[in-house]
């Protein structure tokens, strides 16, 4: 059969070059290249502005509920999993109410939901403007500058990469304590993390893959057994954990635990995450709400603190201290060394909100 | 490092400044020399010593060559080189296989015997960079192309960052050329290569990388899908791998363009095929040439007995099956080529000057072709030889217990797409961009790829050719 002549280059036999215009000079070409860069950075930009928010499995069917039912609440939990499957907001509430000083809560956790990327969380929860809020509790914790490899691909990883929060993660890669000069930052600009977020604020502002996100809000609702699962069984956000840990870890376990109580000594949330923080807790006041800053009981034992001026933004209730909370640390209430189990995390709830009505009866949280 | 992905644009970019901006050829030569090998050692920089070897080998032998006129000690020098190009490729490619099959043959004479096979990483594009080499040593030895005086020309060549991992299988005679005179920037089609990039690009990252999540669904488990779904999935493979790899070719067509170069044209609308040998003309063009120059006509090629040519057809093809792995599969994918290609080769024979067959050739052809492709894309894609069985049965007989489904509404998407081919086939798409001024064009372009990224899933698979 005889070739025909098609018409795109080198799908068909005419990959014949075709020489470029030689009339074109140097300043022609690199004008030719800024138009096409500048109308390429246009697109995206535009693109980027009219096109929807990602659906984020685990996070955005919580906003949505809350934003929904924003009425029914009057207190937030927001952080990692330490805070969606151990704080229960019924037994929370249970407390309260039988402390005098009843709450109305939800749990905003989730799986992995650590800062840069709770801050954007906090951005959106913020933007809901909630009507009847009295209480936000952050989980307080430092940047991550790291990244969970099995989210590599996904749009988990992605969506919050804009640029204050990715700059947010390179400056805590290249220099966590901001303390080092800038000769000695320069040169850890050149490693793997900062590239993943340069990269990955790239994807995000160009908008790869961003037909799925337009996919999604055409597509049906996903189906109930996963919203039942994120949003939890009472839909207040909470997850019930596991069981306790199994037999053969405890001995690895009791033995992490024994090294990370060598080291009690007091530290300083790192000054990314305690700018971030202050300007939180700001704009949550202006919400007419109060912040509290939560350290659930994790295996490191130093008490966090936020630098001593201008003064700290909240209270911080810390449960990390094996020798004042041992309960906590107890391996048949510890489904790993970061969670406690479902048991555990049952009685969490009970001592945290006590404590919470207590230091507020107190006067230490205002 | 793909060319679909971030750091590949920034790689490309430093490259192409710096090659443009250098005087000399040789400087030139270097430098990709250099961007070539950090390309490849961005993989696995261990097997560049592989690569560094098999260039030397190939330069030493084809000097060698050169100082000799003795028939014999030429072929000496031939057959060395062979022995530890072909060596190297069976060592990473079929040695496992090798063993494995010795195995299940003692086994089936009832003499069982356990061997443990290697654990062997295959060198990304040794199969490529293999025949690059091995094209240059066998021309020379011809006599058709003079030795280089230079390794830094047999190093570029072999070593070509964009035709090095995955083709197109670039002749010695065809590139080493174009090594030797400096290439004058006026004379690239800066325009065509960008809209080929593009164009290859969109085939790999939009359509093959798009349609591969639902291809293996249904490979990785042919039994549980309908027979309709297995249609799907057949189908769905047949224009990822078509997608994938001929965006791959166009893209480094792309790139080495713009550097000056040109290289061999690889596919030519497979699918508008109308006979299984149309079909070979058309598909990996560059691979089906060197098979058909260094071991169909060595062989015998069309000359002597009927039966001495169909036995040179089935041999280059299951041999071309098993270039691309250490599997029966493969083997029985050349396999059934071969068979289609003998057949047609028959009737042929048996039909000339009949005008009534030639019509029923010309409305049967096309739909025959496609159906024994995608037939034999079941055994090429399988993991191994059951999951072919499973997936023939649904395919080829309509008998599947599976529930399973791939939403056949999706077919339409393959009508879509052979739609598209066909108008491009036909120049629907002619060059009118050629005709917009320029900054009409960048601004287009611009627009056009800031678009395109939309369609491209969050993450890049890689190119399915990269294996072989």
């Amino acid at each position: 059969m005889e070739a025909r002549e098609p018409s795109l280059p080198g799908s068909g036999p005419n990959v014949h070059a075709v020489p470029s215009r030689k009339g074109q000079s140097f300043g022609e070409r690199c004008r030719n290249t800024a138009i096409g860069l500048a109308a390429f950075v246009a697109t995206c930009l535009c693109i980027h502005a009219v096109m929807p928010e990602p659906e984020i499995t685990g996070v955005s069917s919580k906003l949505r509920y809350f934003a929904a039912h924003q009425d029914e609440f009057d207190t937030v939990f927001i952080g990692t999993s330490r805070v969606y499957y151990q704080v229960a907001p019924e037994i929370f509430d249970r407390a309260t109410a039988e402390q005098g000083m009843p709450t109305r809560s939800f749990n905003l956790g989730v799986a992995g939901m650590h800062p840069p990327e709770s801050f954007l969380l906090l951005e959106r929860f913020l933007k809901l403007k909630p009507t009847h809020l009295k209480w936000v509790f952050l989980e307080l914790e430092d940047v991550q500058a790291g990244w969970d490899p099995e989210r590599r691909g996904t749009r988990r990883l992605v969506y919050w990469h804009d640029w204050r929060l990715t700059s947010m993660a390179i400056k805590k890669s290249i220099n966590p304590d901001g303390n080092k000069p800038w000769y000695k930052v320069l040169p850890r600009f050149w490693s793997k993390t900062v590239a993943l977020h340069l990269k990955l604020y790239a994807q995000n502002l160009t908008n790869v893959g961003g037909i799925s996100d337009l996919n999604d809000l055409f597509s049906p609702p996903r189906d109930s057994e996963e919203a039942v699962h994120e949003l939890g069984p009472r839909r207040n956000g909470y997850q019930a954990g596991h069981d306790a840990m199994r037999p053969e870890d405890v001995q690895d376990y009791t033995s992490k635990l024994a090294r990370a109580a060598e080291d009690t000594d007091p530290r300083l949330i790192d000054p990314y995450a305690e700018a971030e923080y202050r300007s939180i807790a700001q704009a949550v006041r202006q919400h007419g709400a109060t912040p509290v800053f939560l350290v659930p009981p994790n295996l490191p034992q130093n008490p966090v603190h936020f630098r001593e001026s201008p003064a700290a933004p909240g209270e911080v209730i810390a449960f990390n201290d094996a020798k004042k909370y041992p309960g906590f640390y107890d391996p048949a209430v510890r489904y790993d060394t970061g969670h406690l189990s479902r048991e555990g995390a049952e009685t969490f709830s009970q001592v945290f909100a006590e404590r919470f009505v207590a230091e507020v009866r107190a006067g230490e949280i205002r | 490092m793909l060319f679909v992905e971030f750091r590949f644009f920034w790689f490309f970019l430093a490259v192409f400044s710096v090659y443009w901006s250098l005087r000399e050829n040789s400087a030139r030569k270097a430098w990709l020399l250099v961007c070539s090998y950090a390309f490849y050692a961005a993989w696995n920089w261990k097997f560049l010593f592989l690569l560094m070897g098999s260039t030397a080998l190939d330069y030493f032998v084809g000097s060698m060559l050169s100082r000799t006129d003795e028939p014999r000690a030429r072929r000496r020098w031939l057959i060395m080189s062979l022995c530890v190009n072909l060596g190297t490729l069976a060592f990473f490619k079929y040695c496992n296989f090798f063993i494995a099959s010795a195995a299940d043959l003692l086994g089936w004479l009832g003499l069982p015997a356990s061997f443990s096979t290697l654990n062997i990483i295959i060198p990304v594009g040794v199969s490529f960079y293999t025949f690059h080499s091995m094209s240059y040593t066998i021309d020379v030895y011809w006599r058709r192309l003079r030795p280089v005086s230079s390794i830094l020309d047999l190093a570029c060549f072999v070593g070509f960052f964009p035709q090095m991992v995955a083709g197109p299988i670039v002749r010695a005679r065809a590139f080493l050329p174009q090594l030797q005179s400096a290439r004058s920037f006026a004379d690239v089609d800066v325009r065509g290569a960008l809209v080929l990039f593009l164009v290859g690009f969109v085939k790999k990252a939009c359509i093959a990388d798009a349609l591969a999540p639902s291809a293996d669904k249904f490979f990785n488990a042919p039994a549980n899908f309908t027979a309709l779904s297995a249609w799907v999935g057949v189908l769905f493979y047949a224009i990822q791998i078509y997608c994938d790899f001929s965006g791959y070719t166009d893209m480094a067509i792309a790139c080495a363009r713009l550097l000056g170069y040109e290289l061999t044209l690889n596919f030519n609308f497979p699918y508008l095929a109308c006979d299984i040998a149309d079909f070979w003309r058309r598909w990996h063009i560059s691979l089906s040439t060197w098979l058909r120059d260094y071991l169909y006509i060595p062989l015998g090629g069309n000359r002597g007995p009927r039966w001495f040519v169909y036995r040179n057809v089935m041999i280059t093809m299951v041999l071309g099956g098993l270039w691309h792995g250490g599997a029966w599969t493969f083997v029985i994918w050349g396999a059934l080529h071969g068979i289609a290609l003998v057949l047609h080769r028959a009737w042929r024979g048996w039909t000339t000057g009949s005008v009534r067959t030639r019509a029923i050739t010309r409305w049967l052809g096309w739909p025959l072709t496609i159906y024994w492709v995608c037939l034999a894309w079941i055994l090429f894609r399988s993991a191994d030889l059951d999951h072919a069985v499973r997936a023939l049965k649904s395919f080829v007989l309509w008998q599947s217990s599976g529930t399973h489904s791939l939403r056949p509404i999706r077919l339409f998407l393959v009508a879509l797409l052979v739609l598209i081919h066909w108008m491009n086939s036909r120049g629907f798409f002619a060059h009118w961009w050629r005709r917009l001024s320029a900054p009409a064009f960048a601004a287009g372009y611009g627009c056009t790829a800031a678009v395109v990224l939309l369609f491209v899933p969050p993450h890049y698979a890689p190119f399915i050719y990269f294996q072989f």
